[in-house]
């Protein structure tokens, strides 16, 4: 039996993350900023076929655009709830930061993700387009930058 | 602005059972500042019933999404009447008042709410909304410095505080502030402390019967 490789996208800042390497299996998408990327980024990768996410920004109080890191932790966590509400583990959302290396955290993630199984989903046809569009959908420059103690927040 | 919260996954999937083709109308107004019912969520919310649907049953169902300015007006829906017409069920993430209002307009095709809406209010910063308005028809915060006893007080009094007034926090709920010591100290601080002295007389309820209806004094026919 075929074993089981996990496809792991992952989103990357391209200024404060880690390089990681090429991975075959590993989808790389590289952001302006972390603050960018939104719940529905990651639940565009899953339905689309991805096994698991991976979100890799850099320091907290070294962020190039001050809250995009901030920004992306708080929408990852709403992600991970969004996830368990659909009944899928939110384990598959991993957040590296702090200066650790994306490849490490990859091998982790993948697994972890080995012993949770493929994505219940199942693989889409196409799916490579499809996580093109994300990537696309989350590489867009528009990058507003919100002022400090507004709530208000749109991508 | 009008606050809304999303409905759960659940809730919304039995709401279109049995359907598949089916458009998520968005709203860009309210219930989108308070990130319940915006281009965004329109965005989460389709991703979430298809991969729902596809867990539950293995059934790949069509979401097509919309976001219009608002769905309160007809010159805001009219644009997207060919894509609203165009599928067996939509799924409203505006306010109660454009589901209402969508639904009217579209007559044979259901259109139901993706989102609870809660109350009228203001943004706190940081994802927090606070009620502030219960739209009673009959505003007194000129007379009790910017501050609604209708809404801040949880007895709605005119003439308060009550009896059970607690170190400025209310009786009925004590992480609460009384409205009335709010209210109190506003006017102190606008040097109005007089105002406090003014009794109100009892609050006239037909002022605002329900539902209610408008028609601008400027396009009243005699």
């Amino acid at each position: 039996m075929k074993k089981f490789e996990p496809t792991v996208v992952v989103f990357s800042c391209m200024f404060c993350a880690q390089p990681a390497p090429a991975g075959s299996r590993l989808r790389l998408i590289s952001l302006h900023c972390l603050g960018k990327l939104d719940a529905r980024h990651v639940l565009k990768a899953l339905e689309n076929g991805a096994d698991a996410v991976l979100v890799a920004g850099g320091i907290t109080s070294q962020c190039r655009f001050i809250e995009g890191l901030a920004a992306a932790q708080k929408k990852i966590e709403y992600a991970r709830t969004l996830l368990s509400e659909l009944g899928i583990e939110p384990e598959r959302l991993e957040l590296v930061a702090a200066g650790r290396s994306i490849a490490e955290a990859a091998a982790e993630l993948t697994e972890r993700v080995r012993a949770l199984g493929p994505n219940p989903l199942g693989k889409k046809k196409k799916a490579a387009k499809k996580l093109t569009a994300v990537s696309r959908s989350a590489q867009s420059s528009t990058l507003r930058l919100r002022p400090e103690g507004s709530s208000r927040s749109r991508d | 602005m009008i606050v809304a919260q999303r409905k759960g996954i659940e809730e919304v999937k039995k709401m279109v059972e049995g359907k598949s083709r089916i458009l998520i109308a968005g709203c860009g107004t309210c219930v989108a500042v308070c990130m319940a019912g915006g281009e965004r969520e329109v965005s989460i919310l389709a991703s979430m019933l298809r991969m729902a649907v596809k867990l539950d049953s293995g059934r790949d169902i069509e979401v097509a999404e919309i976001t219009m300015e608002r769905q309160c007006d007809r010159e805001f829906i009219e644009p997207f009447d060919k894509q609203l017409r165009d599928c067996d069920a939509v799924i409203s993430t505006a306010c109660g008042i454009g589901v209402q209002f969508l639904a009217d307009y579209l007559g044979d095709i259901p259109v139901v709410p993706g989102v609870n809406t809660k109350f009228l209010g203001s943004n706190e910063g940081g994802g927090t909304w606070s009620e502030r308005c219960r739209a009673c028809g009959e505003c007194v915060l000129g007379e009790t410095g910017g501050i609604c006893p209708i809404t801040i007080c949880a007895k709605s009094l005119l003439n308060g505080p009550c009896g059970g007034t607690n170190k400025g926090k209310c009786e009925v709920d004590k992480d609460k502030d009384c409205a009335w010591t709010l209210i109190y100290r506003r006017l102190e601080k606008l040097g109005a402390l007089d105002n406090i002295r003014k009794i109100f007389p009892p609050k006239n309820h037909h002022a605002q019967t329900h539902p209610s209806r408008m028609i601008h004094e400027a396009y009243k026919k005699d």
